[in-house]
């Protein structure tokens, strides 16, 4: 290795350092508090018909079927507060995925129908910013820190 | 046209090294794909095609390495059956913006075929994550830029010693010679 | 009264003779005390001791009348004219108990809790309307006797002192003549003044109830007009993942269970108060179909299932900004 080399292993290490304490610096400011779920999903596109392999091992529990949309904008805040374990099974380009919802944890991606299984092995996301992406079924879930009510400047007062 | 003989064509015994190298980069690809997930993370994988890429780089003329840069993403995406669907674009584009800041790199001796290597693995992983957010039309993947980065380090080392010992085996036996123009 | 309260008044631009700096403060300084004197009377928390409702609790079981002041008479006798028993101004005993539950965090004891209520009961209280004579030289002509008949007994107005507070310090504003148009916000409880120069509507940000950082949409108000919001989220403590809070069922002894937050709309503080709690206690369909057939009160409840439900005059005067897992009904 040249010392070209040397600069440039050590600038990228520092770039990798730096962008970890910004996001960790970012990302802890706040957990699930105040923070809204985020699910981008292709159109709606029919049941692909591989719902059996899916769900799979999800006997007794109560899957929520919905969309995207449905789930976009979801409060964590709320969804701590209820308390309760939650499923959801949305379409993915290729199948259903199942998001799950554990109080304490965060949100995962519990099934998913796609070959290389990277949504599921990403495990739990509990602070701003993270993300959960499955290329193949081209679906994210991130949590993000809500967009502040722009409207509330305008607002004369707030009902509390 | 200095690669070119008269009438246009590539060497034969080029073109064989070529397809040679297109074959041997789809081989690593699969092999790695073999390899179960290191980084349960979009585009973390260990790159082992890039080997190829910056081996060619010192053999071939940077026209000829991106033909092959081309090929492979190509012919792997229809091996995988993922032709233009989203994960071929990611990967494709992962590939090309490696090979695009690699061929840059090369162009400053001061960099060993390890720096090469290293600016290749950066660029790839950023190359991919940006293709992610395009498509996807969120930019909440880049919340891996801190991982993929960080991965890029051993992941150019390998890539990068690996490419620099391929290179001296290749010399040793006179091969290159015989390629270069 | 527990929560601050901001009087915020502008002169109308447009008027004639623009009242001076010095008419507004006053104005606005006679509007707080007009509050304060609502809530000398009426708030069981004050320190000193002096509230009239502390008079009340102190003489029960006695037999003997409390002279109290206009406004706790009135509040007394409004509801209980009202007579629906879902608003009780008698729950004193029974909100000590979840106000110590609440200081603790832990749920109160069974046993305490059915004692207390055992204590509250609008039929133990009652009101005699002509001022008794020992009381002839009080400080308001228009009070009246209070008897609460158990020991242990006291009244809590809660659920309608600071909406009628509102209402009190909007007519001292309105009296003041002066051309201005502004609002009175007590959290929970707020009116409108006049009208804003631009001739827009009041617009009133409207708390999202299970997270009270948010506002789930805007709620367009006439000139005038008072909103109260009752809601889970207000005052409250949790244990084993139920939150417990401060909204009693005086049936029961314990909160509320069919409602998230219930916000009523409506021309007088006192019924936008009175109607929240009301309809806070019944559940969500029921609360809807009772608020229709009121002309006087327009409402917005969130269910405990995260149903939304708006009755037919307000529909048109939400400016929905978020709904998150809110499903909106429209019956």
């Amino acid at each position: 290795m040249s010392r070209h080399d040397w600069i440039l292993l050590a600038g990228m290490m520092m770039a990798a350092a730096l962008a970890f304490t910004l996001l960790h610096w970012w990302g802890t400011a706040s957990q699930t508090e105040g923070l809204v779920l985020h699910v981008a999903a292709p159109a709606q596109t029919a049941a692909a018909g591989t719902e059996n392999e899916v769900l799979e091992g999800l006997d007794g529990i109560r899957l929520e079927e919905t969309t995207a949309a449905a789930l976009e904008g979801m409060s964590m805040t709320r969804l701590e507060a209820a308390g309760e374990e939650r499923y959801w099974q949305i379409q993915g380009a290729q199948g259903t995925l199942v998001l799950h919802f554990e109080p304490g944890r965060g949100i995962e991606i519990l099934k998913a129908h796609c070959p290389d299984q990277v949504c599921v092995r990403t495990g739990f996301i509990q602070k701003a910013g993270q993300s959960i992406v499955c290329v193949p079924n081209e679906v994210i879930v991130s949590l993000q820190t809500p967009y502040k009510n722009t409207e509330k400047e305008d607002v004369d007062a707030i009902l509390q | 046209m200095p690669s070119f003989n008269d009438h246009g064509r590539i060497p034969a015994r080029k073109l064989v090294l070529l397809a040679l190298m297109v074959a041997l980069s789809m081989g690593l690809h699969a092999v790695e794909n073999m390899i179960p997930f290191l980084f349960p993370m979009p585009g973390i994988k260990l790159g082992l095609a890039n080997i190829i890429t910056v081996i060619c780089l010192y053999l071939f003329q940077r026209r000829e390495v991106l033909i092959m840069v081309v090929l492979r993403v190509i012919l792997v995406g229809l091996i995988a059956g993922n032709f233009l669907t989203p994960g071929f674009w990611i990967s494709g584009s992962g590939a090309l913006i490696s090979f695009l800041s690699m061929a840059a790199a090369c162009r400053f001796p001061k960099f060993s075929s390890v720096g090469v290597s290293l600016v290749g693995a950066a660029a790839h992983n950023i190359g991919q994550l940006m293709m992610v957010s395009l498509l996807m039309g969120s930019k909440a993947v880049f919340y891996y830029l801190p991982w993929l980065l960080a991965w890029a380090v051993p992941m150019g080392l390998l890539t990068g010693f690996s490419a620099k010992a391929a290179i001296k085996a290749l010399r040793n036996t006179g091969l290159d010679d015989t390629i270069e123009p | 009264m527990g929560t601050m309260v901001s009087i915020e008044v502008h002169a109308d631009p447009k008027a004639d003779k623009a009242p001076t700096q010095n008419q507004l403060k006053e104005a606005v300084l006679a509007s707080f005390d007009r509050m304060e004197r609502v809530s000398a009377q009426t708030d069981r928390y004050e320190a000193s001791g002096a509230a009239d409702v502390q008079k009340v609790a102190a003489a029960a079981g006695t037999g003997r009348w409390t002279t109290v002041g206009d406004d706790l008479f009135y509040l007394t006798d409004q509801v209980q004219k009202r007579g629906n028993l879902l608003v009780d101004p008698t729950l004193g005993p029974l909100i000590d108990v979840w106000d110590i539950a609440r200081e603790t965090g832990t749920l109160p004891d069974p046993a305490a809790v059915a004692a207390a209520l055992a204590r509250t009961g609008m039929d133990k209280m009652a009101l005699n309307h002509e001022v008794p004579a020992e009381a002839a030289g009080g400080q308001s002509p228009n009070g009246g006797g209070i008897m609460l008949t158990e020991a242990g007994m006291s009244l809590d107005l809660g659920a309608v002192a600071k909406g009628y507070a509102v209402e009190k310090a909007w007519e001292s504003l309105q009296a003041s003549g002066l051309p201005i148009y502004g609002i009175i916000n007590a959290g929970g409880n707020i009116k409108t003044l006049g009208q804003k120069p631009d001739g827009t509507m009041w617009k009133i940000g409207i708390t999202d109830p299970t997270d009270k950082t948010r506002c789930m949409g805007n709620l367009l108000m006439l000139q005038g007009e008072a909103v109260a919001t009752s809601g889970d989220y207000q005052k409250y403590f949790e244990s084993e993942g139920i939150r417990y809070h401060h909204l009693l069922e005086p049936s029961t002894g314990y909160p509320g269970m069919e409602n998230h937050a219930v916000l009523v709309v409506a021309a007088n503080g006192f019924d936008t108060d009175y109607y929240s709690t009301l309809l806070f206690l019944l559940p969500s369909e029921e609360a809807l179909n009772l608020a229709e057939t009121l002309p006087e009160i327009e409402t917005i409840i969130v269910s405990r299932d995260n149903k939304i439900y708006v009755s037919s005059g307000l529909k048109s005067r939400i400016e929905w900004t978020y709904q998150g897992g809110f499903t909106l009904v429209t019956p």
